[in-house]
């Protein structure tokens, strides 16, 4: 075992409870085992946070964790990974983000931080390099985090990087979030509230330290090679000139855009998505720490009700969760509430997923004036999407309940609202209809973390890339799912930004190729043998996703837990191109359980297969508790 | 109906085009037959040749199809789309 390169080779344990910080030495294992971000997060949470944990107690921990490439000339390998037992699902939870903050940590000198107790009151912590300080953050409490992260820069350091909290995650909102300083966020699945739970409203950090690499020469060639792909990719000047927007318009043609609460698929006016109209709005692009392909772009209202507004833009998912599942074309009405959500620190598309549930509740008759207090909330109502969105955040009137997320918010308003909420263990439903591209939304009902997109973004089925496969066939869309999911973990585990790595992919025309490079590249940085066979990257992939499976089966869950709601595996797809379709959910799952060589009765990963990703250790605990037979 | 969006509509200077079709005809025959007669030569290939190279991609009916040798009925509504849609230098590279 050697010496480890390319990492910081410290993990940084923050205790609210006792006001401690300890830095612990990277375990060599470790890295090799899991390479880092999602991988580390995975790894730490198994071992460290027990079964039956209350996600809002301080017994739960957040691991932030980074690539081995963070910080280095790589590019687009600088996010911020954010992995808890989350109060939505109840379960595993990964959420990522850009922007500079996880570059600044590692400047610092710490590959992860791990996030556990409870502050006595509010408190931010001051990372500077070995430098750490407990600090009061009272005055900020209450605070947008636009306004939070002013004050902490002027009394901290005005170059440091931020990642904070907001009055959502305060209030314990269940979809509450994490935003840097430049808006980017870590933002499904409630880690927002975690830190609430915890009094820790935000971490500030800057760093002064460079990794050491294994292969200068390598490294950089390799570096030469990724810029020269990205470069020469069909999709790499569209994310730039666009970023997300470039395929609102296109996704809602092709149906993957479903509206009014997936009751429909089709919406008036969706032309305001076209991107010679969404392009008008952007007055500046802007990117995170080395990358490119500078995705993010600043929007400009210069009329209407919300003029004057000079914002992050909407994503394509914010599009569709604040505007079309709504009902909504409102642009600016859009734009004014994805603000919103950023100082208040929501998760933009389980927010909108809310609006849209609520909506569909008054329209029912479900929700009447009097819980809205006199809110009407309307199909294609943007002011009142954006009241509503307020509500949420503060917890005010019937925002208190839908705080609480879809499936939740049903249970409490009950007469029948659980129909209408769209989630998958109990987080959101994010914009594509699972019955027009069927391993897509295999991936939405088996995820690990619930209803996500990103899990298993089906590039084959949604752009038809690197190979064409029909969204609407059933057969071997079992073997498929797992394959992204796996690719996808093991990018992950690298701490690789989705949107690149596609870039990248396009590029080269293969994933394979991808893999190869991303392999190469990490034993340049690290000098880990291991990482130069991309089989072994892959066997990674998959070994994440089965520590994140094992995570849940520990808490309780099993195949009953892989679902999707009835109105997508009963109300035939209405129109083109997937008229007549519905989501064939136990016919998708036996053939998924046996790609992935799980139990088909339950959905539990066998001890054959956690024993060939070299989780022994996993399932001697899950026989232990009973879970799987020896 | 053909429909472009993005690049395409910028390269083709609209949206929509209407075209009629015979039973049995397909996709290359929209391309070659019927834009070939609305639109400039070098347009039409400009199109066919990003889509051979996968950078513009071909539905019908809201499926993407694979192929040209997609057999076309009344009614048909074709989309010709950028895998992504961006600003100008990808227009300029695409075409
Ligand atoms: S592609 Fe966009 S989100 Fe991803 S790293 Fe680059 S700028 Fe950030």
């Amino acid at each position: 075992m050697g010496k480890l390169y390319g990492y910081a080779g410290r993990i940084l344990r923050l205790d609210l409870t006792h006001r401690s910080a300890v830095k612990i030495e990277l375990p060599y294992d470790m890295a090799r085992d899991f390479i880092g971000a999602r991988g580390f997060g995975a790894k730490i949470l198994w071992d460290e946070v027990k079964p039956g944990v209350d996600p809002l107690c301080p017994e739960n921990k957040m691991i932030l964790a980074l690539s081995p490439l963070a910080g280095t000339a790589a590019q687009s390998f600088h996010r911020t990974f954010a992995m808890f037992k989350s109060p939505l699902t109840c379960g595993y939870f990964r959420s990522t983000g850009g922007g500079f903050f996880a570059a600044e940590v590692k400047s610092a000198g710490y590959d992860a931080i791990i996030i556990e107790g409870r502050a006595e009151k509010p408190t931010y912590v001051w990372i500077h390099d070995d430098d750490i300080e407990f600090r009061d953050a009272g005055h900020v409490w209450g605070a947008t985090v636009d306004g939070a992260t002013e004050i902490l820069r002027e009394e901290t350091d005005k170059n440091a990087r931020v990642l904070a909290i907001g009055p959502a995650g305060e209030r314990l909102v269940r979809v509450a979030c994490l935003v840097t300083d430049d808006y980017r966020t870590p933002g499904r699945g409630g880690g927002g509230a975690i830190w609430g739970s915890k009094n820790l409203k935000a971490i500030v950090a800057l760093g002064t330290k460079k990794p050491e690499l294994f292969n200068e020469d390598l490294f950089r060639e390799l570096v030469k090679e990724q810029i020269d792909v990205y470069k020469r990719s069909p999709l790499f000047d569209a994310f730039h000139s666009l970023g997300t927007n470039s395929v609102v318009y296109q996704f809602y043609t092709l149906g993957h855009n479903p509206t009014y609460n997936f009751k429909n698929t089709e919406l008036e006016n969706a032309e305001i998505w076209r991107t010679e109209v969404l392009e008008k709005y952007v007055i500046k692009h802007y990117g995170c720490f080395t990358c490119m392909i500078a995705c993010g772009k600043k929007w400009k209202l210069t009329k209407g009700p919300y003029a004057g507004l000079l914002w992050d833009f909407p994503e394509y998912e914010t599009h569709w969760s604040l505007g079309s599942t709504c009902g909504i074309t409102n642009l600016e009405a859009i734009a004014y509430a994805n603000m919103l959500c950023d100082k208040y620190g929501l998760d933009t598309i389980s927010t909108g997923a809310i609006v849209a549930f609520a909506m569909e509740l008054y329209e029912k008759g479900i929700l009447t004036d009097r819980e809205t207090d006199g809110l009407r909330l309307r199909w294609g109502d943007g002011d009142a999407m954006v009241e509503l969105v307020r509500k949420i955040a503060l917890r005010e009137g019937i925002g208190n309940i839908l705080a609480e997320g879809t499936a939740r918010a049903a249970e409490i308003i009950g007469r029948g609202a659980e129909k209408f909420a769209m989630h998958s263990k109990c987080l959101e439903l994010p914009a594509y209809d699972p019955r027009a591209a069927k391993a897509h939304g295999l991936s939405y009902a088996t995820s690990n973390i619930g209803g996500s997109h990103m899990i298993g973004w089906n590039k084959y089925e949604i752009l038809g890339m690197p190979e064409k496969v029909d969204p609407l066939t059933v057969e071997g869309k079992g073997v498929l799912a797992k394959r992204v999911q796996d690719q996808i973990a093991a990018f992950e585990a690298a701490g690789w930004c989705a949107f690149a790595e596609l870039v990248q992919t396009a590029g080269y025309g293969n994933v394979e190729k991808t893999m190869e490079w991303m392999g190469k590249v990490l034993y340049a940085a690290t000098g880990i043998e291991e990482f130069k066979d991309p089989g072994y990257i892959w066997l990674v992939g998959e070994r994440v996703y089965n520590v994140e499976r094992a995570f849940n089966v520990r808490e309780g869950m099993t195949r009953k837990d892989d679902w999707l709601p009835e109105r997508l595996q009963k109300v035939p797809f209405p129109r083109d191109p997937a008229r007549g379709q519905i989501f064939e959910l136990d016919r998708l799952l036996d053939d998924y359980y046996a790609a992935r060589g799980w139990d088909a009765k339950t959905g539990v990963p066998t001890r054959k297969k956690l024993e060939d990703l070299g989780l022994s250790y996993v399932a001697d605990e899950l026989e232990k508790l009973g879970k799987i037979s020896s | 109906m053909v429909e472009f969006l993005g690049y395409a509509a910028r390269k083709v200077g609209r949206n929509w085009l209407w075209v009629e079709v015979n039973e049995g005809e397909t996709l290359r025959d929209v391309f070659l037959k019927y834009l070939g007669l609305r639109l400039e030569n070098e347009v039409v290939e400009a199109l066919m040749n990003a889509f051979m190279r996968g950078e513009v991609r071909v539905a019908v009916n809201g499926r993407v199809v694979g192929s040209l040798d997609a057999k076309l009925n009344d009614g048909d509504k074709i989309l010709v789309f950028p895998i992504a849609a961006g600003g100008d230098t990808c227009f300029e590279k695409m075409f």
